[in-house]
């Protein structure tokens, strides 16, 4: 019963943050900050 | 910077004299730190109201004001400043990185209280800045007719008057820094606390600083770190009300029970869903006295906590019901009425309140439309999305929306699939992460919990509960993901308990989402760091970030010392020098416009008003003087530019791109 439950959260765990991690927002997301702070790394340093 | 750190240093001082008097001390130094400086940013809050009431809102006496909390507390410096001597960095290889992850999130946060309020801090500019400011300016607390938010509790606000006529709006914008920072402590002393003999021996001093993560990456906290909403100082004030709340269920005195309803009535004075928290403790109060058959105890302590929470948020509330006639203004106005109102404004504003999450969803999903919506992109695409996710939500709403009482069950999980739902627009802050549901029920396999730990999950279950009933955006859920993080911290650190798989997911899993949030919140503190060092000045980035920036320009150089501004599609007048009023329909009753027939009628509203300029947003309110729909308002500003007696004054509104600005030429 123990190693039922032990394998059981370990799964839920991993599984909703697989979920969450896989979802297109969280590369959205990443992709709009980095991307302004990459404009902004580029105008200070002489960029177009 | 130094003018903050003042204000923080006299606040601690003043805040543990007056714990001192309740006899409520004696707790780990992180949430020591927390409980004294909330109180006494608390009580500056009260002097600077007190300062507003009585027409005294200059400089000098905010200065006194804020000096007085040294007068008040100046026994207890010595004793703090050993306190700051004797401090360590933690022995543990994990605590320490953890309390470094920390502190990488405060200096970010820093950064963007240094540069000024930008376009996307909408709720900033429309008035938790806005209202401060025009009471400045009169040097008194009065009644403005024109916007309704600034009939709401103002506690935050208060704070924000004193930077603002101390320094800056960057000194207003660090004091919700600072309910962010002390959030933080608060959640690290009470893992700290947990370990105590009686409240769960032998619990490790990473559970703290694991919770303070979890709560302090939230990018909806995070990003709130950076501008002078309100949610944060919900959120400290909540939080260290359940704290104090359970030292005194502990048995460690009467003074904390008074702490707690001074904390709850803080709270209040915050907001109004403060109400919660006074309604939590009150209710734990009783149920758990009367549980242990102490009838006439329970009522007794019951009664002291609320009357006190109570007692310390009335004046708000009593001044709001001197200005409008209803004490929650503009809230349940078809019971308590309230000036300057009507039930349509009652229903739109209800309406808009219910129009987030669960009920976006079910819309969408019944006009067979829905898919997770993008984060952070200019336009949603319209593509089908037949994802597994929106498989599950749509499943989830195949019989429609589900009822207030039972959505706090599902609200968590769509959070996590669909977060933009959650929020005014589809902007990155939106994101919650996943560490709430996938750790929290953990916790069901990790009891016995310490009593400290099950009160924070109570109150934050229940706030969930109730806050799903009045709104479900997520940014008011904050003050429960407060209380929760501390469940997070301890549900990570014990996973351990259940085997070596759990253990590896959970460290895994807590440490991917969190390196990921903390690096969306740097990457966002990067972009603000040319013009928090100078190297842009704000006057450049707003001209380039904000719309309504040249219309503002030239109102406050041209209008001239009797302008008076209506303003349509553009409530974030905190810029904006000249006085000026909401004129857009929903925002109050000062423009008839259910009797207006004719623009003539339009015009003699306007000008029985004052007004000399129309302000125009395009983005907000489309069609007047150029293509889009055209409402009423619209149809009549068009007839009387045509007329010519309305002439534009600055912009092009042909382009409908940039806010623009309309002159009365007085021509009958």
């Amino acid at each position: 019963m123990r190693s039922l439950i032990s394998c059981l959260v370990a799964l839920w765990i991993a599984g909703i943050t697989v979920w969450f991690l896989a979802q297109p927002y969280v590369g959205q997301a990443c992709s709009r900050e980095a991307g302004a702070a990459g404009t902004v790394v580029r105008l200070l340093s002489g960029g177009d | 910077m130094l003018l903050w750190l003042g204000v923080l240093t006299g606040a601690c001082a003043c805040g543990r004299q007056i714990r001192t008097w309740l006899r409520a001390t004696g707790e780990a130094r992180c949430l020591e730190v927390g409980y004294d400086a909330a109180l006494g940013l608390g009580v500056l809050a009260y002097l600077v109201l007190g300062l507003g009431l009585v027409g005294l809102l200059y400089p000098w006496a905010l200065a006194l004001a804020a000096l007085s909390l040294y007068a008040i507390g100046w026994r207890q410096i010595p004793e703090r400043v050993r306190w700051l001597r004797e401090a360590r960095w933690p022995a543990g290889r994990l605590e320490s990185l953890l309390w470094a992850a920390l502190i990488a999130c405060g200096v970010a946060a820093l950064v963007r209280n240094l540069v000024p309020p930008g376009g996307d801090e909408w709720d900033t500019l429309v008035y938790h800045l806005t209202g401060p400011k025009q009471f400045l300016q009169a040097h008194r607390i009065h009644f403005i007719e024109h916007d309704h938010h600034t009939n709401f509790p103002f506690n935050m606000e208060m704070l924000y008057l004193l930077g603002l006529g101390l320094h800056s709006d960057r000194l207003a914008k660090l004091f919700h820094l600072a309910m962010y920072l002390l959030c933080v402590l608060a959640l690290c002393g009470a893992g700290h606390s947990l370990g105590r003999p009686g409240n769960g021996a032998g619990v490790p001093g990473a559970v703290g600083p694991a919770g303070a993560l979890a709560f302090a990456t939230i990018p909806a906290v995070a990003w709130e770190a950076g501008t002078a909403y309100i949610d944060l100082g919900l959120a400290l004030y909540g939080l260290l009300t359940v704290l104090a709340w359970s030292e005194w269920r502990q048995g460690r005195g009467r003074g904390w029970l008074v702490a707690a309803g001074l904390f709850a009535g803080l709270a209040l004075g915050v907001k109004m869903t403060g109400l919660l928290v006074v309604l939590f403790v009150c209710g734990a109060t009783l149920l758990t006295e009367a549980w242990r058959r102490q009838t006439r105890g329970a009522v007794a302590s019951t009664l002291l906590l609320g009357a006190t929470a109570i007692g310390l948020a009335s004046p708000w509330y009593i001044k709001t019901y001197v200005y409008t006639g209803n004490p929650v203004f503009p809230f349940f106005y078809e019971v308590l009425g309230g000036r300057g109102w009507s039930r349509e404004h009652a229903r739109t504003y209800q309406e808009e309140q219910q129009s987030h999450g669960t009920h976006a969803i079910a819309r969408a999903v019944a006009e067979g439309t829905y898919r997770r919506m993008e984060v952070g992109v200019g336009a949603q695409s319209e593509t089908a999305d037949a994802s597994a996710s929106a498989a599950v939500v749509r499943a989830l709403f195949r019989r429609g929306d589900w009822p207030n009482a039972a959505a706090a069950l599902v609200v968590p999980l769509l959070e996590v699939i669909d977060p933009a739902r959650f929020w005014e627009q589809a902007a990155v802050p939106c994101i919650i992460g996943p560490l709430f549901v996938a750790l929290l029920p953990v916790l069901i396999w990790l009891r016995p919990l310490p009593p400290t730990l099950k009160a924070l999950l109570a109150y934050a279950g229940f706030g969930l509960f109730a806050q799903t009933h009045l709104s479900q955006l997520s940014r008011y859920q904050i003050p429960f993901f407060a209380a929760g993080a501390l469940g997070v911290g301890y549900g990570v650190v014990h996973l351990g308990r259940l085997g070596r798989a759990p253990r590896a997911a959970g460290w895994l899993s807590f440490g991917t989402v969190s390196a990921c949030l903390l690096a969306l919140h740097l990457l966002r503190a990067t972009a603000a760091l040319p013009t928090a060092l100078g190297v842009w000045t704000a006057e450049e980035v707003d001209a380039a970030t904000f719309e309504s920036h040249g219309a503002f320009e030239y109102l406050n150089a041209h209008a001239g010392p009797k302008a008076k501004v209506a303003v349509f599609g553009e409530p974030r007048l905190y810029r904006l020098d000249v006085p000026a009023e909401f004129a857009d329909r929903f925002h109050n009753t000062l423009y008839p416009y259910e009797r207006m027939r004719t623009p003539d009628d339009f015009l003699s509203a306007l000008r029985a008003r004052g007004i000399t300029h129309i302000l125009v947003n395009p983005r907000y309110h489309p069609g007047v003087m150029g293509p889009g729909p055209k409402d009423r308002v619209a149809r009549f500003i068009d007839a009387l530019a045509a007329e010519g007696r309305l002439e534009v004054a600055f912009g092009d509104p042909a382009e409908q791109r940039t806010t623009f600005v309309l002159r009365l030429t007085g021509r009958e």
